[in-house]
């Protein structure tokens, strides 16, 4: 919700360890993280702070992916997404979504390699691994729009 | 000799051994150095404000205290039972080329070479940076490694980081790396960049 980053983070984890010299606290274990609306499941997080304000969150899933929901508005449904590390810069309300990255907005879905996500203008960018042309598994990107919504945006 | 006066000798053998063993004290038989608990105190001090240097003569950590009291087994000889109970200490713990760490509590025990203190009963600790901002930690119990600068604790611990609060059961933390590690079901709540 657009209120969602003016609001504390809340997390929990079976263990923290806080480095103040870096400004950074790891948290480890079932660590889930709330903001708002927004949520974060994930094995490891590390929370960055920067003048001692949090400014970015780099979450990590070991046994699967980690993962990331927010409501973007009262009205729209769940934005879900998936990756290996989800990165969350706090400020500029952008998360970059890095291997294996998955995004369900709106009933689409997008997967790539890497998928960065404006939380504020709900906009996603998707980008594949490798050079042009290449037919690696991973090197393009797959985007599906459902014809409900294709049939809404023709009329 | 008959057989029967064999077998009395045998009996009366194993009874004066039985009774050797239920007489004799179990450090006999442990081999474990008996230490007398020290029953009455050897000093007290007052108001006391003690402090501690290092090697290189650097300030190392300084007690206060409304009360010590001092017990010790054997007069003149330091022993592992030997401790001070101490009534509302304050600790300050100097870390070079950082801030103090400062923290007190209603009770607290030194051991006999006060490298080890524990206190107890609303332990509070407080250190503030060089912005004025401070941080913190409440518990119950802290025990406090005086030659090391790090305590630690198993008990729940609220921790303060400038503004970021996390709680959690059980803590150790250097003090002069400044590193905690939270061991336990652990809760944080931290402000964000505007």
């Amino acid at each position: 919700l657009p209120e969602d980053a003016r609001q504390p983070i809340y997390v929990d984890a079976d263990q923290a360890e806080v480095d103040k010299n870096k400004g950074i606290t790891i948290y480890e274990g079932n660590v889930i993280i709330n903001q708002g609306s927004m949520k974060i499941l994930a094995d490891k997080v590390t929370i960055f702070n920067q003048a001692k304000k949090v400014s970015r969150i780099v979450a990590k899933g070991k046994k699967g992916q980690a993962q990331y929901q927010q409501q973007p508005d009262a009205e729209k449904d769940l934005v879900i997404a998936k990756a290996d590390t989800i990165e969350y810069l706090v400020g500029k309300e952008t998360l970059h979504l890095l291997d294996n990255a998955y995004l369900l907005q709106d009933g689409a879905t997008m997967k790539g390699h890497r998928i960065d996500y404006d939380v504020r203008a709900s906009m996603a960018t998707a980008t594949g691994q490798g050079n042009k042309g290449d037919n690696k598994p991973n090197s393009r990107i797959q985007v599906v729009i459902p014809a409900k919504q294709l049939n809404r945006e023709k009329q | 000799m008959p057989k029967h006066w064999i077998s009395l000798l045998l009996l009366i053998a194993l009874t004066v051994l039985f009774l050797v063993f239920w007489e004799s004290p179990p450090a006999l038989l442990t081999g474990a150095k008996e230490t007398s608990k020290p029953e009455f105190p050897a000093a007290y001090m007052i108001n006391s404000h003690s402090q501690h240097f290092d090697k290189t003569g650097h300030l190392d950590y300084e007690i206060k205290a409304a009360k010590v009291v001092h017990y010790q087994a054997t007069p003149g000889r330091q022993q592992d039972s030997d401790h001070a109970d101490i009534t509302s200490p304050e600790i300050t713990l100097h870390t070079q080329g950082r801030k103090p760490w400062h923290l007190r509590a209603k009770t607290g025990r030194s051991n006999s070479d006060g490298s080890q203190i524990i206190l107890t009963d609303d332990v509070q600790g407080w250190q503030e940076d060089d912005d004025g901002q401070r941080n913190e930690l409440n518990t119950d119990e802290l025990v406090i490694h005086t030659k090391r600068n790090y305590v630690e604790t198993d008990k729940a611990v609220i921790i303060n980081n400038s503004g970021h609060v996390i709680k959690a059961i059980g803590l150790e933390a250097d003090l002069n790396k400044e590193t905690l590690r939270l061991k336990q079901r652990v809760r944080g709540v931290h402000e964000f960049e505007q």
